[in-house]
This record gives C-alpha cells, sequence and structure tokens, in this order.
C-alpha cells in the first residue's frame, strides 16, 4: 500500500513558500474511479550488474518481474513503441544510437548517429508512419537539431534547427490547438549549455535560455517559441491531456541556491497560447524526472528528488503526492498508471491513492531509467 | 620486427601499465592519510601534474614540425616521421585524458584531434593547398590535426610524400605545435594560480575534474575502443574489413589506449609508496583514492583501488593480436569501473553524477 504524503513530509523541508500547496485534494480523477487492477506489460530502460538493458517488465499484483530484454552499450532513455511490435530505443544524451527491438523475434536493428551530430534521448514517429522525429545537438556549436529520419531505415532525411541548445523531448499535437494545427511538432529546448569536450556537465548555467518550441513538421519553420519567466526552469519533458488539451511540460530546476531550487515548480502547461507554471509549486526538490497525462485531465510527474510521484490538474495546480523512492519513470493507460522506484513498482487503477500497490521483483530492482511505455504488443 | 613494433615496444618501456598491487585496509589505516580539500586537489592537478606533461607535449610538437621539415627536405626517412607522430600522439593523449582547464575551454581535442578525418575534406584541402597557418584556419577541423596527418604518413604511395602533401602535412604539424604552445603557456599560468582565493573557482574546477575523469574513461572505453567494434558488428560490414578505430595501426591505437589509461590512473591510484608517505599537500598530485581515504571513506577507496587495478591489468594484457572479443573484454571491465566512480564515488567526493541522481534528463 502507497503512502499519500505531502511535499514536507515528503522531503523533510518546510519553508514557507512550500508548504502553500501542501493542503491539496485528495481524490484522483474520474477516470479511474472503479475497476480492478489488471496485470499489464511494460517497456522500461534499467542498468543492473554494470549492464545496460531495454526491455519488457510485466507487473502483476505484488510482483514485477523482466519477460525479456537485450543488453545495449550504453544508457538507453526513451522508449517508442511502434506499430508492428517493434519498441525503438534512443541513447541517452549525448547518444550514437539507435536500436529497432522486436521483442516478438528477437531481430534488432541498429542504426549509429553520423559524424557531428548526437541524440538527445527522445524520438516519436509522424502521425501516418513514415518519418522517425529524433532530438540531436549540432557538436559543432552545441546548437539543437531536429532530425527527420526514414521510418524504415532510421537514415536521416533532414534537418531543422530547434531553435535553441539542448532539445530534449518532442511531441506533435495529435489534434489541432489554437493557432496549431495537428501535427505541429512541439520541442522542448532544455537551454542548458553544454561543451562535447564535456559531455552532460552543465555550463556556465547563467545564460540557460530553455524554450518551447512549435514547428511546422513540413519544413521545419519557426510558429512559436515560449520561454518561462524563470531563467533557471529547464523545459524537458512533455505529455498530451486530451481531456483538457493542454500540453503539460515538466520541468528541472537548475538554481545555483539549493533553497530556490528545491522549490521551483517540477511542471507548466501549455494551452496554445501561454506557458504557465505550477502557481504555489510545493517541494519536490525542483525535479521532474518524466509525465504523462491522466484520464480525465491532469498530470502525473515522476519526481525522483522528492521519493514521491506527484499529481496536478490541467492548471498545473499539484493536488498530491504519492512516495516511492527514486520515482521517476510513469506510464499511464486509460485506466491504470505505474510508477518505477527503487523498491519496485508502484501501480494503482482505480480508486484511491491508497489503493496503490506496490510490486516488488524477485531481485533488487534495477536503476530504472526515465521513461515507461505500457506495451500491448 | 617492425618498425611500428619497436615504436610501440618502446613507448611501453616509458609508459609502464603494469597495475599497481591493492593495499590492504591496515596498509590504507596506516599512517593516517591526511584530509585534502578542493583547493589542493587543485593545486595537485595544475601545479604537479599538468604544466609538466604540457611542456612535454609542446616539446614533442616542436619535434614534429622539425622531422617533417626533415622530411619533405628528404633528410629523414617517412618511417621516422610517422615515429614522431606516435610520440606526439603520446604526449597529446597523456596531457588530454582527461580534457581539463584550457583544453576543454580550448576545445583542443575537437581542434587537434577531430575523429574520423572526413576524406572528402582533406582532399579538397590538398587541392587548394594552403600555404601559411593562417590560410590553415580556413580548413576545417575534420582535415586537421593528428588523425588527418596520421593517413597523411600511412596511405600514400612510396616512401616519401609528395612536396604538395610535405607541405599540407607540416602545417598540420605545426598547427599541432601551436595548440601546444598555447597549452603550455595557459597551464604554466594556472600552476600559480592560489585556489582557495577563489571559492567559486575551487569549486567549478573541482567539479570539472571530477566530471571530466569520468568523461575520459568513457571517451577511451566506449568512443575509442567498444564503439567501433559494436558498430563494426551491428552495421553489416564486410567480413575481412577492419574496424575502424581511431588510429589506422593497432600499434598506434595500443600506444594511444595506453598513454589515456597511464594518465587516467596517475589521478585515480595512489603509488605504492604513498600508502606510507601520503601525497603532502601543495607538494604532489592528490589522486581520487587519496581524497576518498582522506574523507574516511576507506571500503570504497579499497573497492576504488581493485576496480581500476582489474581495468588496469585488463588493458596491460592486451597484445597486437588480441582480438575484438578480448578488446569488448576489456571494455566491459571499464564500464564497471564507470559504474562504481558515476553511482559511488564521485557522490563520496560530493560531486554527484549518479545513474539515479536525475542529473539532467
Amino acid at each position: 500500500m502507497a503512502i499519500e504524503l505531502s511535499a514536507s513530509a515528503t522531503t523533510g523541508l518546510s519553508r514557507r513558500q512550500c508548504l502553500l500547496a501542501v493542503a491539496g485534494v485528495a481524490l484522483w480523477p474520474g477516470a479511474w474511479a472503479a475497476g480492478p487492477i489488471a496485470p499489464a506489460t511494460l517497456v522500461a530502460a534499467w542498468e543492473a550488474d554494470n549492464h545496460y538493458h531495454v526491455g519488457l517488465i510485466s507487473v502483476a499484483g505484488d510482483t514485477w518481474s523482466v519477460q525479456q530484454s537485450v543488453t545495449v552499450p550504453t544508457r538507453p532513455h526513451a522508449l517508442l513503441v511502434e506499430p508492428g511490435g517493434t519498441v525503438l530505443a534512443v541513447a541517452r544524451r549525448p547518444g550514437d544510437w539507435l536500436l529497432r527491438w522486436h521483442p516478438g523475434t528477437g531481430q534488432k536493428q541498429w542504426h549509429w548517429i553520423a559524424g557531428d551530430r548526437r541524440f538527445n534521448g527522445h524520438a516519436i514517429a509522424s502521425a501516418n508512419g513514415a518519418q522517425i522525429w529524433t532530438t540531436e545537438t549540432d557538436l559543432d556549436n552545441a546548437q539543437g537539431r531536429l532530425g527527420m529520419r526514414e521510418t524504415r531505415s532510421l537514415e536521416k532525411i533532414s534537418e531543422w534547427s530547434t531553435h535553441g541548445m539542448d532539445p530534449h523531448e518532442l511531441l506533435a499535437l495529435p489534434e489541432r490547438l489554437g493557432d496549431f494545427p495537428a501535427e505541429t511538432l512541439m520541442v522542448a529546448n532544455g537551454g542548458i549549455p553544454t561543451l562535447p569536450e564535456t559531455g552532460r556537465s552543465k555550463r556556465n548555467l547563467e545564460r540557460m535560455d530553455a524554450s518551447l518550441v512549435a514547428l511546422n513538421p513540413k519544413n521545419g519553420a519557426l510558429l512559436g517559441q515560449w520561454r518561462l519567466a524563470d531563467p533557471f526552469l529547464s523545459i524537458r519533458h512533455l505529455a498530451w491531456d486530451t481531456s483538457t488539451l493542454r500540453l503539460g511540460i515538466a520541468l528541472q530546476a537548475e538554481h545555483p541556491i539549493a533553497e530556490d531550487r528545491w522549490c521551483a515548480p517540477v511542471l507548466a502547461v501549455w494551452d496554445g497560447e501561454r506557458l504557465t507554471p505550477s502557481p504555489d509549486p510545493p517541494d519536490l526538490r525542483g525535479y521532474g524526472g518524466a509525465v504523462a497525462a491522466i484520464p480525465g485531465g491532469g498530470f502525473l510527474v515522476g519526481c525522483p528528488r522528492a521519493n514521491a510521484a506527484a499529481v496536478f490538474d490541467a492548471e498545473a495546480r499539484w493536488s498530491r503526492s504519492v512516495a516511492l523512492p527514486e520515482a521517476c519513470a510513469v506510464a499511464v493507460s486509460a485506466n491504470q498508471w505505474w510508477a518505477g522506484g527503487s523498491s519496485g513498482v508502484l501501480h494503482a487503477g482505480p480508486g484511491e491513492p491508497g489503493d496503490a500497490r506496490l510490486a516488488v521483483g524477485a531481485i533488487q530492482a534495477p536503476r530504472w531509467d526515465n521513461h515507461w511505455q505500457v506495451w500491448s504488443g | 620486427m617492425s618498425l611500428a613494433v619497436l615504436c610501440s615496444s618502446g613507448w611501453a618501456q616509458t609508459f609502464s601499465s603494469a597495475p599497481i598491487r591493492t593495499p590492504s585496509a591496515a596498509e590504507i589505516a596506516t599512517p593516517p592519510m591526511p584530509y585534502y580539500d578542493a583547493e589542493q586537489a587543485l593545486q595537485g592537478v595544475y601545479r604537479h601534474r599538468l604544466p609538466a606533461l604540457a611542456k612535454a607535449f609542446e616539446q614533442s610538437s616542436a619535434q614534429l614540425v622539425s622531422r617533417t621539415e626533415a622530411h619533405c627536405q628528404g633528410q629523414a626517412p617517412l618511417a621516422e616521421l610517422r615515429r614522431q607522430w606516435q610520440q606526439t600522439l603520446v604526449h597529446w593523449q597523456t596531457l588530454s585524458s582527461p580534457e581539463l582547464g584550457p583544453l576543454v575551454a580550448r576545445r583542443s581535442l575537437r581542434e587537434i584531434d577531430f575523429w574520423p578525418t572526413r576524406e572528402r575534406l582533406l582532399r579538397q584541402a590538398l587541392e587548394k593547398a594552403p600555404q601559411t597557418l593562417a590560410e590553415m584556419e580556413r580548413v576545417g577541423s575534420p582535415a586537421k590535426g593528428f588523425p588527418a596527418l596520421e593517413r597523411l604518413l600511412t596511405t600514400g604511395p612510396g616512401s616519401a610524400l609528395a612536396p604538395a602533401t610535405c607541405h599540407y602535412a607540416g602545417l598540420v604539424a605545426q598547427g599541432i605545435e601551436a595548440e601546444a604552445r598555447t597549452l603550455n603557456t595557459a597551464l604554466a599560468a594556472l600552476a600559480q594560480k592560489d585556489w582557495s582565493e577563489s571559492p567559486n573557482d575551487a569549486a567549478s574546477a573541482f567539479a570539472e575534474w571530477i566530471n571530466q575523469w569520468l568523461g575520459g574513461l568513457e571517451r577511451l572505453r566506449w568512443a575509442h575502443i567498444e564503439k567501433p567494434i559494436q558498430t563494426h558488428r551491428t552495421t553489416g560490414a564486410p567480413s575481412g574489413q577492419p574496424v575502424a578505430f581511431p588510429r589506422l595501426t593497432r600499434e598506434a591505437n595500443l600506444a594511444d589506449w595506453r598513454a589515456q589509461w597511464q594518465s587516467l590512473q596517475a589521478m585515480a591510484r595512489l603509488r605504492p609508496g604513498q600508502y606510507a608517505a601520503p601525497p603532502v599537500p601543495g607538494e604532489a598530485l592528490i589522486p581520487i583514492e587519496a581524497l576518498l581515504i582522506g574523507k574516511g571513506q576507506l571500503a570504497l577507496a579499497e573497492r576504488w583501488a581493485q576496480a581500476v587495478d582489474r581495468a588496469g591489468a585488463d588493458l596491460a594484457a592486451l597484445t597486437l593480436q588480441s582480438t575484438d572479443n578480448a578488446l569488448l573484454a576489456t571494455s566491459q571491465r571499464m564500464k564497471a569501473l564507470t559504474v562504481l566512480y558515476q553511482n559511488e564515488v564521485a557522490a563520496a567526493l560530493d560531486v554527484p553524477m549518479g545513474f539515479s541522481s536525475a542529473d539532467g534528463d
């Protein structure tokens, strides 16, 4: 059984401004209101025994287990479930490879990025399935690039600027929102300066320039760009809320002063016009690792530094947190949700958060990477 | 015996990779290792390690220029020039593993060790025939530096470079020397820096050192050893086609890898005598193992030392005939070191970068 906590109890910090949001409502959205927790299979990535893996895990009742997996040479990050029963895994930034894996047959298709580019960990498929889009970095100048690739071969067809540095997750709008037609590409420019020579090390954070951009999927033209008022908030992960037509954006704070960082918002929403951070954010240590949209409206954010999965409404107002050590990966289906942490897999369907169950494995939980997908193959 | 093998063994005499014996806990405990702060650690790196390496690199690069000129004038055989290229490469890798301070700021690796060389750009550069270093600035990095020079020295026909190629090779060598000179000057200035007077600089530089040590290890393990093999195996390369390692010969690659490792190891491990006589702050390089022991992390320091030694032993055992599977096994040993470092060692040094520390993805 999971424990529902206020933000201050989750982290042990009690700053005045962090306490404002503690008294949130404690109800799950209506779509999760009834029905049993069903066994499920998730696509996950993890590190164990000095190896990195991509695989399928099953979660049922109080246990989780690995169904099958493949070893990958470096740390994987995002996972894309493709039609035809394949998984496309993307190397974590600065990454070299894409792996298309068919769990049914075990077949693998590798693609290695060419020349002066590196993958930034995320990929999506175009609506017609003809293209794969990848966020990348130009090693010459550290500027963000959006790679357009032929789906079957994964070879690059074209690439465009993301109009920022450190592009991370991307999403194609599934339907029109305001002036932006369906399939508009939304890209999260994390904005953290890095150099190829220093890998993931953050440099000159005072020069951060995070932004959300909308790009024309036909030619890469910049249709819009939004920035938050706080320059130390890195815009990183995206989820589309079909109920309220909002884009949820998980944030990661980079403030030089720890207390500013801890109480920074971990979620913002974009409504087609404005990019709005969470009002009166609780102390979630300023780090949203993954975000998923909740059926009925709102968002679930994995907050590993706060050891919690946090629930927000569609206006980015925090409502509650559910304790889970190092909670990061989250996944949502029509009537269930899952969160991965160092103690196992927290999952719940229907009902109150108190009904969530912790599934543990026969082995110690591995170090999960940020992102999970529901597997229906 | 080939010249290349002679060159390799000559290098090995200078840079032995023999593993250091892991001390027992009792040896670690007595006498007590002092606690070292970040400023003292930086003084060790920037005063007692890098300046000498930068000076040696500059001297070697000057010899590379003079040997190239001699060859172009018919006064030195190509083999001698190739040998000098490899010696200078070893000095470069010793200095740049890991890349720190001015090497990062100047992006020196990209400037003089861009890999892979782009053949088309190199051909275009040769056709344009630049005459001066100033004109070389218009040539892109993929057609300059150590890899491009190696290609010129190794793949051309005959026993001597054609005059135009030789002139271009001379300019490439001069570019390497110019970078070496600039780095030597910058590092000589940093040797005088009092890190205690600027805590912010010290915190930033210490974090850079700890991060970049891992970056150096991963450049060796992944970029230089494992990735070329994995790429070769997964892209349908024709059987018989050699793996495209960064250098064109196994001798050069082995010398390169060992130089990188030797330098990383020097920053990682205490020398045997230093358990009895710990590094004196301000007077010596203070390796990561000493920092751990000084912070009371005895068990972690011991595991760290053992992991470093295992990786070092694997690298030392590599030969010119080692198979790709042997190289992958070495890489796996180094990956264990990577995981230990990023999950535990760095955090113990207050520079968290662990897998689950949510470091920005």
